[in-house]
């Protein structure tokens, strides 16, 4: 064999070797920065964190693209975060639930106070209720009150006004309950 | 076997090899795992350079970077038939028939969002609008069907609720 024959075979060798220890140091460094248990049992938190973060920067830009009276452009924007896929109670727990009602019922309103804009048939609207309020049930909360009563407003003026009743009964009861809570911490 | 291939020269060659692929990984290589998401945030954000100093911009910078990292957490977003509101409108039909808005009304989609941070004060006096405003459109509704108990009922509960609400804000500090 001759040198250089020997000094191939010795390259070869090292960056072999040095590959092995390459990927190892890797793989050490990926699992300190992975989660260790299954991946959803702690991007459950990451993911309310970010998708709270998201739903606030855009009520942000919403609130600054209505004060230039851009209101299409304000439901657009919603229209793009409603687009996403949103977690499960499993994956994100009843913190999602309400997020997604925050978000249904800002678009829902805007929806409904400017129906010249991008207008929708009320049917639509209606789905779209359905479709934010889901079919969990989640503990008294202002999100949902609203989502309930906007859902009895599109009843309304769709002329059913059984249903409407209903949607606004169950918006009532929701605020009362807020009610009695907010008046039970100045008795604790 | 002094003169084979793991002879101590060679070694030194092997050690050098090993040396400059693990160093070249350590020092040119990524953390597998968070460096996509993080990194490509930015340079999408770096798209909305122009808008520097622009609250607009400066918001929807901070919404690229947040939605980038949801998009790595697992939200993407829907294709096609889901995505009701996406760009491709569906055909419409006529305007919806809900009742345009009052300017109380207009102006509540600037308003401060309902559970949002406040005192209890606050609170209370926001639930007294939320109570308030049903009680107005339940015994709206009452009004086209005073024939029925159920509309009268739930009307005469809106209306204590809401007197109720109301004396509590009232009577808040």
């Amino acid at each position: 064999m001759t040198r250089a024959t020997g000094l191939i075979i010795a390259a070869l060798v090292g960056m072999f070797l040095g590959s092995g220890m390459t990927w190892a140091l890797l793989g050490a460094r990926a699992a300190a920065v992975a989660p260790a248990a299954a991946p959803g049992a702690r991007a459950a938190p990451d993911l309310l964190v970010t998708l709270a973060q998201t739903l606030e920067a855009e009520h942000r830009r919403v609130d600054l693209l209505i004060s230039r009276g851009e209101v299409a452009a304000a439901i657009g924007a919603l229209e793009e975060v409603r687009a996403l896929r949103w977690p499960s109670v499993a994956e994100g727990g009843e913190a999602a639930v309400l997020l997604r009602h925050d978000l249904f019922g800002r678009l829902l309103r805007l929806r409904l106070d400017y129906p010249e804009v991008s207008a929708r048939p009320a049917a639509e609207l209606l789905a779209l209720c359905d479709q934010g309020l889901g079919a969990e049930v989640v503990a008294a909360n202002a999100f949902t009150a609203r989502l309930h009563a906007l859902r009895g407003e599109v009843l309304e003026a769709m002329g059913r006004d059984d249903e409407a009743l209903v949607s606004y009964e169950r918006a009532l009861e929701q605020n009362r309950a807020l009610l009695q809570q907010a008046l039970a911490e100045e008795e604790r | 076997m002094s003169g084979g291939v793991f002879g101590a020269g060679r070694l030194r060659w092997l050690g050098v090899a090993a040396a400059l692929v693990v160093g070249c990984a350590k020092s040119g290589g990524v953390a597998p795992s968070e460096a996509p998401a993080r990194e490509s945030a930015p340079s999408a954000v770096d798209a909305w350079a122009d808008n520097e100093g622009d609250e607009l911009g400066r918001l929807e910078r901070a919404l690229l970077v947040e939605e980038g990292r949801l998009r790595a957490a697992g939200v993407a977003a829907l294709g096609g038939g889901e995505q009701a509101g996406g760009d491709a409108e569906p055909p419409l039909s006529a305007p919806t028939s809900a009742p345009a808005a009052s300017s109380e009304q207009k102006a509540e989609a600037t308003r401060e969002r309902p559970g949002g941070p406040g005192d209890r004060c606050s609170r209370i006096c926001a639930l007294r609008g939320s109570i308030c405003g049903l009680k107005a459109q339940i015994c709206g509704l009452r009004d086209r069907h005073g024939d029925e108990p159920r509309y009268e009922d739930l009307c005469g509960r809106a209306t204590a609720d809401c007197r109720a609400a109301s004396e509590a804000c009232d009577g808040c500090a």
